[in-house]
This record gives C-alpha cells, sequence and structure tokens, in this order.
C-alpha cells in the first residue's frame, strides 16, 4: 500500500478536551451579557466600494471605513467572499502566484527583494505595485523593477492586501498580523480595533487570579480581565504555540507544543521550569490541591512544591505517551492514543486498563471528566463514554455516537458540558444528553475548549472566543 | 548507511584470499560506496573432470538497505561482487530471474566522436580481474530475499606433487556470520587421479564411477575454505574430452585437460572430424596441466581421437559430452586472438559463449531498463549539442564551422544509437526553447532584441514541428506525470515501484527526470531523514561524539531545505539554513502562515489546523523559503482530509481439526476497501488479537488464534474494530466457520 499522510487526526487532537481543572483559584472575569470576540488583525482581502467605503475581510469578520469610520463586524458580508473579477494594467490581466507575477500570459521574475512572494498587486497608473511579502511594496514599469516606491514600517512588511482610493491619494495595506495600513500625505498609520484579542483561535481556556487566559493556535496567550485584552507572544513564553493551562500553588503553568512547560507567579515569567524530568516532554498536565502532574511517555511525575516522585516504571504504560491526566480524589485517571484508558489507584497501586473490551468506543481519549459519581469520557471519533462508578462497563450514548468530543466541564448545578467540532452538548444530571445550540451562530459552534464560571461558560473556538450565560444556553 | 568496511572501498580486490573477518559479497551502487550483502545460503555444485573444475553456485541474501534508487538515481545501477578463483572464467550469471549477459562495454553509447558522460555506471563495470568477479546489475530488490547463480570454470592449480580445487567459501560467505543453510557437492569424474583427500575430512563415496563428497550444515560458521588435493598419478594418464552434446550435424567443440605425469615434447591431437586443434604449449613438464581445444565433426559422444608425443606416447580421449567445452574452447580461442587488432571478432566471441573479455562485462540488466537507459544517455548527451545547435541558428549563425561540427556530432549519435540526426534535432528543440526562455523569454514583448529574436525563432521552428506531431496532447499529460513523479519524491516514503513505471512513460516521450534541478533537494530530503534517524538512535545511547558528527552532517545537509512532517504531525517542520530570511507556508486557502527559526531543534516551526467542513482530498500547503543569498526554494507539502470511515468483510476460520494437544486453531482475516491501518478482533472470550497486514494480498488482514476449551462446539461471534489512517472507525461482526 502506498504511504499516504492523514493529518486531521492529529489536527483534532490539538483542539482536543484537556485534563480536569484544578479548583482552588478565583473564578475568571465574565461579561454580563451574550458575547463573541474575535481578532480583526489578520486581514484576508481589502475591496474599495465606488461609494469610496473600504471593507476589509479579516480572519474573524470584516471591518468597514465609511467616511472616515471603522467598524467592526463578526461576520463578514457575503459579497467579501466572491471571486475577484481579473485584474487589470495597462489593458492587460496581471495575476500574481507564488512563481512570480504574469502580465497578459508572459512571466515576470521577482525582484531581487527578500519577499517571499507577491502577495498582492495594486495598478497604479503606469506602474504595477506589486507586495513582496516580509520585505515591501515594489514597482513594475513593464520593463524593469524598481526598488520600494513608499517605505513601509517594519510592522507592516507581511503584506497580504493592497487597496488604493479612487483618486489613488490613499493607499491601504492589510496585514498577516498587523491590521489595516493606510498611506496618506506621505505617512502610514496603523488601524488596530481595539478592546479585541490579539488572536481568537482559542486552544485552552484557564482561570487565573481573577482574568481569563486563553491559548491561541499560533500566537501566544491572550488575557481578559476587567481591564481589557492584554497579549503575551514568544518573547516572554517558549514558544508562540501553548497548549495547556493549570494553576498550582498559587502559580500559573503553561505547557507548549514543544513539550516545555513555563510558569507565571503574577509577576514573572520562568522558561521551561521542568527541564530535568527523566522523560524530558512533557505531553499532558493536571493539578489539584496537593502536587501538580506531569504526563510523559511511559508514566507520569508529581510534583508537590518541593520534591518529585515518579510513576514512570509501570509495566503497561511503558512505550504510552500519556495525552491526558487527571486526578480524582487519591487516583489518577490517565488518557491515551492508542492504549485507551488507565485508572491509576494509589491504595492498591493497581492499574485498570479499559478499552474496547470494557465497552470504551474508541481507545483515542480525548478528555475525562468527573461529575459526581459519573466519569465522563470523551474520544477521538466515536462519541463519550459514560460509566458510574462501581460499573465494571462503559456505556456509549447514541446521541454522541461518531462524534468527536474536544472538551468536558461540569458546572455547579451537576451540568457535563460537552464540546465537539459541531457544537455544544449537556449531559444533565438526570443523565439525559441535549444539544444546546441555540445561542451559536453556525460558525461558532466549532468548539475546542470550555471553561465554566458561575454565570456562564466561555467557549474557545476556531473562529472566535464567546461567552454565553447558562440562560441562554439552550 | 549502513556502516561501511575498509574493504569495500577497495571494489572487493582481495575478495578471494583478503581478510576472512569481512563479508565479501558487496553490491556496489554507482557513486557510492559498497554495501555488504549478507549471504544466508550458499548452495554450490562441483564438477571435476580431468583438470577442469565447473563450479555451479547459488547465493541468497539478503540486502539490509531498504533499496537502491530507481534506474536513473545515482545508486540505481550497482555493481554486484563476489568472489571467483583466480583463473576461472565465469560463464553464466543470474539475479533472481534476470539472466545476466555479456555485453560490450560500453555497449550504449558506441565509441563515436564524444566522451561517455562521466557518471554512467552501465559503462564503469569494472572489468572481471583477479579474483574477483563484478557485473552490472538492475535491480537488486532490497524488500526480497535476492538469489544469485553463477558458474565458473576452471583449470585445477598444479604443482609437480599434485593439483589443487579449492572452494572460496570464506571469500562468498565471509566469517562474521554464519551461514543458514550450506550445501557443497563436489564430484570428481576422472578416475585417472586416483588419490584424493580434502580439509574437512569429508568421506568419498562412489556413484556412477565418480567420487563424490558432500558437506550439508545449517546455521555453520564457515571457517576455512573447501580444499581437494589430488596426487600426481604416477601411471601413465587416461584423458577424458569434453564435447559439446547435441549437435549432431554439425561442429562441435572439444576440450580437455590433464596433469602431465612426466615431461612431454611435441604434442599433438589428432582423429577422424577433427580440425583446429588449439594447444597452447607444444611441451610441458611434470605436474603441468596439459590443455587444448579444438573442433570435432561428427556425433557427439563417438569422437576418437588421439593424443601424441615424442617417445611414443599415444593417448586415447575419451569422449564425454558436457556443454562446459563451449566455454573452454571460447576462452581459449579469444586468448588466442589477442587484443586490439581482433576486438570485433573477440567481442562477438565473448558474447555468443558467455565469456567475458577486455571488452567486455557482465550485465543483469532487464531489457526494458536497458532500453530506457539508453535513451535517459543518449539524451544527456544529445541534447545540450541539440540546444546548442538550435541557439546557433537562432543566432543566425547557421553556416559556421562550429555548426557544421555539432551536426556532425549529432549525426554521429543518433547514428550509432539507431536514430535519425533530423528527427532529433526537432524532437529536442523544447531543450533550446526552454534555454531561451530563461534568456530570452521575459523580452519577447521588446522588439528587435536578441534575444526576442531568437526565442521568436525557436518558437516558430517548435510550433511547425509540433503540427507534425500526432502525440499533440502528450504535452499535456506529460507535464501532469512530471508533477506526480515529483510529488512522489517529496514524500517521507516514495513508491520506487509506482516511480519506476511513471518515469519510463515519461522518459519515452522526453528524457531523463534526472536532468530537473531538484534533484539535488530529493537528496537533501533522503538524507536528512537518514540523519535524523541516526540522531535519534544516538542520542539514546548518548554517544556525544557521534552525535557532534551527525549535528556537522545536519548543518551541511541542511544547505537545501526540506521538510518533515510525519503521521500525527500537526505542525509545520522545515529545515532550511538558520539564516534564511524567510520561512513562509502558504495554507490551500491561501492564508500564509510565518515560521520561526527553533535553535534547540534546527528547523523552523509552524502551527496549522484544518477547519471542520474541509471536503475530503489532497491538499498541498506550499512553502517558500528565501535564502541569505536572496535565492527561493518552494516545496509543496501534500496532506489529506479524509473522514470516510473504512469498510471490510470479516471472516473466522475454525480449523477442521483440533491440534495434537487438544486445541483448534482459529484464523480471523479481513479483507477490506482499502487504507486501514490497524485491525483488532475482539473475541467473547476477552481476549483482543491484533490483525497483521498480508503479506500476499494488500486488502487483507489476518490473525491466527487458539479458542478456549469451553468454546468447543460453540458458536463464535468476533467483532473486527478498522481504524484507518486517519483514526476513522467501523465494527463489524462475524461468526465463525468451520473451514473445509
Amino acid at each position: 500500500m502506498r504511504f499516504r499522510r492523514f493529518i486531521l487526526p492529529s489536527l483534532l487532537l490539538l483542539c482536543v478536551a484537556r485534563p480536569q481543572r484544578a479548583t482552588a483559584q478565583a473564578t475568571a472575569w465574565s461579561p454580563p451579557s451574550p458575547q463573541t470576540y474575535s481578532s480583526s488583525r489578520e486581514i484576508d482581502r481589502l475591496i474599495v466600494l465606488p461609494d469610496g467605503t473600504l471593507w476589509a475581510k479579516t480572519s474573524g469578520g470584516a471591518l468597514r471605513l465609511q467616511n472616515g469610520e471603522w467598524k467592526k463586524f463578526n461576520a463578514a458580508p457575503a459579497e467579501l467572499g466572491a471571486p475577484l473579477p481579473p485584474l487589470k494594467w495597462r489593458g492587460q490581466t496581471v495575476s500574481a502566484s507564488i512563481e512570480g507575477l504574469a502580465v497578459g500570459t508572459r512571466p515576470v521574475p521577482l525582484p531581487n527583494s527578500s519577499g517571499t512572494h507577491i502577495s498582492a498587486l495594486l495598478p497604479r497608473g503606469s506602474v504595477l505595485w506589486a507586495a513582496l511579502f516580509g520585505d515591501g511594496i515594489w514597482a513594475w514599469d513593464g520593463a524593469k523593477w524598481s526598488g520600494p516606491p513608499l517605505q513601509l514600517p517594519d510592522q507592516a512588511r507581511e503584506i497580504t492586501s493592497l487597496a488604493q482610493s479612487a483618486n489613488g491619494q490613499l493607499v491601504w495595506a492589510g496585514t498577516r498580523r498587523q491590521g489595516v495600513w493606510q498611506y496618506s500625505d506621505g505617512t502610514w498609520k496603523q488601524h488596530l480595533e481595539p478592546n479585541e484579542p490579539f488572536a481568537h483561535n482559542i486552544q485552552y481556556l484557564q482561570s487565573y487570579r481573577g482574568a481569563l487566559w486563553g491559548s491561541t493556535l499560533e500566537d501566544g496567550l491572550v488575557i481578559r480581565d476587567a481591564k481589557g485584552w492584554q497579549h503575551i507572544g514568544k518573547g516572554t513564553l517558549s514558544s508562540n504555540a501553548p497548549r495547556q493551562m493549570v494553576v498550582f500553588a498559587g502559580k500559573l503553568y503553561v505547557r507548549h507544543s514543544n513539550e516545555v512547560v513555563d510558569q507565571f507567579d503574577g509577576t514573572t515569567w520562568k522558561r521551561n521550569v521542568f527541564p530535568t524530568l527523566p522523560r524530558k516532554q512533557i505531553i499532558s498536565m493536571a493539578a489539584d490541591n496537593k502536587r501538580l502532574y506531569l504526563g510523559q511517555w511511559g508514566g507520569w511525575s508529581e510534583w508537590d512544591s518541593k520534591t518529585f516522585s515518579h510513576h514512570l516504571r509501570i509495566p503497561e504504560l511503558q512505550i504510552v505517551p500519556l495525552q491526558h491526566i487527571v486526578p480524582d480524589g487519591n487516583d489518577v485517571w490517565l488518557g491515551t492514543e492508542n492504549r485507551g484508558l488507565f485508572h491509576w489507584k494509589r491504595a492498591t497501586q493497581t492499574l485498570e486498563h479499559s478499552d474496547e473490551r470494557n465497552g470504551l468506543p474508541d481507545h483515542w481519549i480525548t478528555g475525562i471528566k468527573r461529575t459526581g459519581n459519573t466519569v465522563f469520557v470523551g474520544t477521538f471519533g466515536s462519541g463519550l463514554a459514560i460509566r458510574n462508578d462501581g460499573e465494571k462497563i462503559w456505556q456509549a450514548p447514541t446521541e454522541l455516537k461518531q462524534t468527536g468530543i474536544t472538551a468536558l466541564v461540569s458546572d455547579s448545578t451537576g451540568n457535563t458540558w460537552i464540546a465537539t467540532r459541531y457544537g455544544l452538548f449537556c449531559c444533565t444530571p438526570q443523565g439525559q444528553i441535549q444539544a444546546r445550540n441555540a445561542s451559536l451562530d453556525p460558525d461558532e459552534r466549532e468548539i475546542q475548549t470550555l471553561l465554566p464560571t458561575p454565570t456562564g461558560l466561555w467557549l474557545g473556538n476556531r473562529n472566535n472566543l464567546l461567552f454565553r450565560p447558562y440562560t441562554v444556553l439552550k | 548507511m549502513k556502516k561501511l568496511l575498509p574493504l569495500m572501498l577497495m571494489g572487493g580486490a582481495c575478495a578471494f584470499t583478503g581478510n576472512a573477518a569481512h563479508a565479501q559479497v558487496f553490491a556496489k551502487p554507482a557513486g557510492a560506496k559498497a554495501i555488504p550483502l549478507r549471504v544466508q545460503t550458499l548452495r554450490a555444485e562441483v564438477e571435476i573432470i580431468g583438470a577442469v573444475a565447473i563450479t555451479n553456485w547459488t547465493m541468497t541474501m539478503s540486502v539490509e538497505n531498504i533499496g537502491f534508487g530507481s534506474l536513473y538515481q545515482e545508486g540505481g545501477v550497482c555493481d554486484f561482487i563476489c568472489a571467483r578463483p583466480r583463473d576461472a572464467k565465469v560463464t553464466a550469471f543470474s539475479v533472481g530471474d534476470l539472466v545476466g549477459q555479456v555485453e560490450e562495454r560500453g555497449f550504449i553509447a558506441p565509441r563515436v566522436a564524444f566522451k561517455a558522460a562521466p557518471n554512467d555506471p552501465l559503462l564503469r563495470s569494472g572489468l572481471n580481474a583477479g579474483n574477483s568477479f563484478r557485473a552490472t546489475v538492475y535491480p537488486l530488490g532490497g524488500w526480497e530475499v535476492a538469489t544469485v547463480r553463477g558458474t565458473w570454470i576452471q583449470s585445477l592449480a598444479t604443482s609437480r606433487t599434485g593439483s589443487t580445487y579449492s572452494l572460496p567459501l570464506l571469500a562468498l560467505k565471509g566469517a562474521t556470520t554464519r551461514l543458514k543453510e550450506l550445501n557443497v557437492k563436489v564430484t570428481a569424474r576422472d578416475a585417472a587421479l586416483p588419490t584424493l583427500t580434502n580439509n574437512y575430512s569429508l568421506p568419498l563415496k562412489t556413484q556412477n564411477g565418480a567420487r563424490v563428497l558432500s558437506l550439508s550444515q545449517k546455521n555453520y560458521r564457515v571457517l576455512r575454505n573447501l580444499t581437494l588435493t589430488f596426487k600426481t598419478p604416477k601411471s601413465r594418464p587416461s584423458i577424458t574430452a569434453l564435447i559439446t552434446p547435441d549437435k549432431k550435424d554439425a561442429s562441435s567443440h572439444f576440450a580437455f585437460s590433464f596433469i602431465a605425469n612426466r615431461a612431454l615434447k611435441n604434442l599433438s591431437v589428432s582423429g577422424t572430424g577433427i580440425e583446429g586443434v588449439m594447444l597452447p604449449k607444444k611441451s610441458v613438464n611434470m605436474g603441468e596441466v596439459v590443455s587444448g581445444t579444438g573442433t570435432y565433426t561428427g556425433e557427439a559422444g563417438k569422437m576418437q581421437a588421439t593424443l601424441t608425443a615424442d617417445g611414443g606416447v599415444n593417448i586415447s580421449l575419451k569422449a564425454l559430452p558436457n556443454p562446459t567445452a563451449d566455454s573452454l574452447w571460447a576462452t581459449q580461442k579469444i586468448n588466442s586472438l589477442g587484443t586490439a587488432s581482433n576486438r570485433s571478432q573477440i567481442i562477438a566471441l565473448s558474447k555468443q559463449y558467455s565469456i567475458v573479455s577486455p571488452f567486455t562485462s557482465w550485465l543483469a540488466v532487464g531489457a526494458e531498463d536497458r532500453k530506457i537507459y539508453r535513451q535517459v544517455l543518449v539524451s544527456s548527451q544529445l541534447d545540450p549539442l541539440v540546444r546548442e545547435y538550435w541557439l546557433k541558428m537562432a543566432d543566425g549563425k547557421g553556416n559556421t564551422a562550429r555548426v557544421a561540427q555539432l551536426k556532425k556530432s549529432i549525426t554521429q549519435i543518433s547514428t550509432a544509437n539507431g536514430l535519425t540526426m533530423q528527427d532529433e534535432l526537432y524532437a529536442r528543440l523544447g531543450t533550446a526553447l526552454n534555454y531561451a526562455a530563461v534568456t530570452g523569454y521575459f523580452y519577447r514583448d521588446t522588439p528587435k532584441t536578441p534575444a526576442q529574436k531568437r526565442y521568436a525563432y525557436l518558437t516558430k521552428e517548435q510550433e511547425e514541428y509540433l503540427k507534425t506531431l500526432p502525440i499533440k496532447e502528450e504535452n499535456g499529460g506529460l507535464y501532469a506525470l512530471r508533477t506526480k513523479i515529483m510529488d512522489e519524491y517529496r514524500k517521507p516514503h516514495p513508491d520506487f515501484a509506482q516511480l519506476r513505471t511513471w518515469e519510463r512513460d515519461f522518459t519515452q516521450y522526453y528524457g531523463s527526470i534526472v536532468r530537473d534541478p531538484r534533484t539535488s533537494l530529493w537528496k537533501a530530503q533522503f538524507k536528512a531523514r537518514e540523519l535524523e534517524a541516526q540522531t535519534t538512535a544516538a542520542e539514546k545511547t548518548n554517544n556525544a561524539t557521534q552525535l557532534a558528527q551527525l549535528d556537522k552532517e545536519r548543518k551541511i545537509n541542511s544547505h537545501n531545505a526540506y521538510f518533515v512532517n510525519g503521521i500525527g504531525d500537526p505542525p509545520i517542520y522545515v529545515t532550511a539554513p538558520a539564516d534564511a530570511r524567510q520561512v513562509v507556508a502558504i495554507m490551500p486557502d491561501g492564508k500564509i502562515k510565518t515560521l520561526d527559526y527553533n535553535q534547540n531543534q534546527k528547523r523552523w516551526e509552524g502551527n496549522y489546523d484544518v477547519p471542520v467542513g474541509t471536503s475530503d482530498g489532497d491538499y498541498k500547503i506550499q512553502i517558500l523559503v528565501v535564502n541569505a543569498n536572496g535565492s527561493r526554494n518552494r516545496y509543496a507539502m501534500p496532506f489529506r482530509v479524509d473522514t470516510k470511515a473504512p469498510s471490510g468483510k470479516g471472516e473466522v476460520l475454525l480449523a477442521p481439526r483440533a491440534a495434537t494437544n487438544g486445541e483448534r486453531s482459529l484464523r480471523l482475516e479481513v479483507e477490506h476497501s482499502g487504507d486501514v491501518a490497524v485491525i483488532t478482533a475482539l473475541m467473547p472470550w476477552g481476549e483482543k488479537v491484533s490483525l497483521l497486514p498480508s503479506t500476499i494480498n494488500a486488502r487483507s488482514f489476518f490473525a491466527l488464534t487458539r479458542i478456549p476449551q469451553e468454546y468447543e462446539g460453540k458458536s463464535i461471534k468476533v467483532t473486527y474494530i478498522l481504524v484507518d489512517r486517519a483514526h476513522n472507525i467501523t465494527s463489524i461482526e462475524a461468526e465463525s466457520v468451520t473451514a473445509q
């Protein structure tokens, strides 16, 4: 059989449910009413309408500049996604691809630029402006390239789109992360929307010191408290791809996709605080009032703020990466990608194994959550497994069959909230599983993580970050 | 790359008598170091007639490296090298089902007015000099056990006291590992050699008048060669003539060989139907081998001839039909013809009788592969000349001496390869046009420039030519095929069988793919994966020296960028130079991701995800690198979105009877729709059985298990869980059926 690549599962893995949070921490800030937060810093396309209105399609919606006023929309008008007509310059169709520029059918080589490729074009009378991604704007006069006609600020060099006003006096540049830049009267001016997160592709949510902390796919951490939004990136963190956060002994621990953990004590960041663990790479984390748990290959380590105790020689776990670790009283639940679920009983030092033979619908575990006397287990593609204490066999509710579970949390009333990439579900204390998507638009249902507060749920999505009071989650 | 021994660099030249501690059979890929081949089994059947020994041997060996390159790649064609006795002539050779042939060295490009490509492995095949045998081979399988067969004939080594035959077991096998199986059988047919001893103290048996000794061992460590010693007879020798059989109405060749038990002068052979006798020596001393050949016209087996010498020596030759006579005759004939002045005659004899000469070599390359290789080689020689020709023509220099010279060279090469100069000029015009595109295409709208004229001239010539072509559609087809080939090469584990097919198709119309400048990139990618695997292994042993060396190699290799994205890795890893100005990834939806350099991992990294609703199918991420010197590299990183669950049909076959211990076997088998990665079976008694992929059916998994006694006689329901590579899951159930 030919070798092929299948990345989708792993991509989903990024977004799956994370272990149970430690409970001894201040509740995250939350707004009083339903809110949708998204970032408008990533500009996909700029379009100028005949009336002079500028539209910027962003990864989280759209921006509009009309009569000198900017307005943000959480969804882009459909017209912004429509195919653009061919770009004409000096009577010929011009287009850019990653190979270079094409004027008519004639290819034009790239200029001597440090840019990776031409990412945007703008006809300017007898010359054609081309944005060289990561470098700046160059001009093609039909025979040769000439150096940058406009000096760009360093922040504005990652251009994704160009546009201009009808009289050509205003030029706009959309960027990959730095919003829209406007050129007029010889200067560039940046427009960034106030009061929005730096990025919105949320992988994990945590409350710490009264603030909401969100880890993003590739843009570090976003933080929201009563004062507004903050952003922490790679300059402070070990990577721009944090994947999980837990609070232990008053400190925030952030695990990254590169399998190292940073620590924040409220004032100071420390990078890679556990460099000497026996198995080096930290794959999962959890915490309770006594210990910080660090899942690794073939076992886990426990840190009580003073000493480590290692559980790395349990035969059944050898060579198995522990993707999820969840303390449960004195015991520990361990979720794996290909070996199902393990339940470590500290008192007897024994390991109970569950897989398809015990009714688990899938051996790839994506989340573990205890609510009362019931343990909920999410799986990668085969839904939920539920088992009450004392039972031997896991039950797989048909409502979520064939569905990937990405997050499991419970609220103070005994509801267990179940996130999927197709919507939100709730398992009531009576055991009924219900879809709760009434307050979610279709593009708000690709849920990757959840965080409960006393008044509602934070939902970390691929396309936005939402807060919904329980009262509207119907 | 495996560890290489110094001996390999010598091309196996000391194979026969060399250091027996090392493996002595090699594959030597063109342009690469030799790779030892571990011989697993060795079978040799030796027949000794007079002073001639005929050895037929069969070796099986595991080719430990994962496989050689495709035909055109460096390392695709390799030399098979093994020991042979110094004076032995190899008369037959085969690899698997591929029968070797003796070919003129440089058969693909006869000597004309150009130099052969220096990297042409088929032309570099070494002489069978000294005590090594060397043959050019393609392919030499990397995944299965290779079976190599050969035959050599030799005269026994003699002295005043006797003669010896030695089977170079050590040289064929080496002493570092054991042979799984060794079988040697020696048959000495000539009773004129009365006293026969051997260094293994093997007992002699008599079968059909011949003396036979056998050596059969399993899991055997060879410590010495097998040597047989014949004491020189004191009595008058009898002689057995070998004669080519089954040629009743035509001339046959005969040969004879014996050890002189006293000095003989004025030797001659005569008899009815005998002519063309070749006796290299007319006089010999005691203990020397007397050998000769000739032609006999008459019925095989009825030859009557007499060897005479001074002093009343008169010895009858007894006829013994044996095909080896042809080879012995041809060997002597070739030797008698000398060298250069009779080159063509020697080559003809060499090829006809499979006796290698100074002008010929052994070659075991399939006819189809040879044809393709020939096309590739011809292209590599013709294309530059044709390109220069067309550019001169376009520049209006058609009447210069250089163009005349080019036409002459093109004609010579075309003619030598059965081609027509005029056809080749036009068929290869594209190479000139490509060149012109680089130099002049961009200025084609600028009239009156030399570049514009050149481009216009070539375009017109090509358009005229294309009108005459019956395969216009192939141009688009070829482009797509080329893309497929490149995409396949970029995969971590390219499907080389598929590539071979595509490359053949491609080459038939267009020439060699190896001229693509990205070949160096592909090589860098393969090398990178190899280095990463070695680094991982070295990290486990914490070998600081090796790690430092590997780090150095990684840096050197990272001159060319490559990407690594294993199964289940959501990040994008690109190994590009640390000082690259930018590395970005462009997603299928056009979004741009900037990658950061990770100093610890020495690679550029980024993250991506795929939104819900993305249709199933194959996608590509474009990777763009701007190097420090301003040059750019571009690669495509494919991925697949698959949300469809696999399907299959399961069977549970119960053995018709119980084994001797009372347990009954159960065969679990699932035929699936393809793309299934893992299948497990849940048995009703709680057992979980992992099925393994079948080695004979790509869409089948199977496993054997035993049923507990308490289930004897009961119907057994099995749940099969099929998981594909995207972790889509399907469960199917099957009930046991007793096999017939």
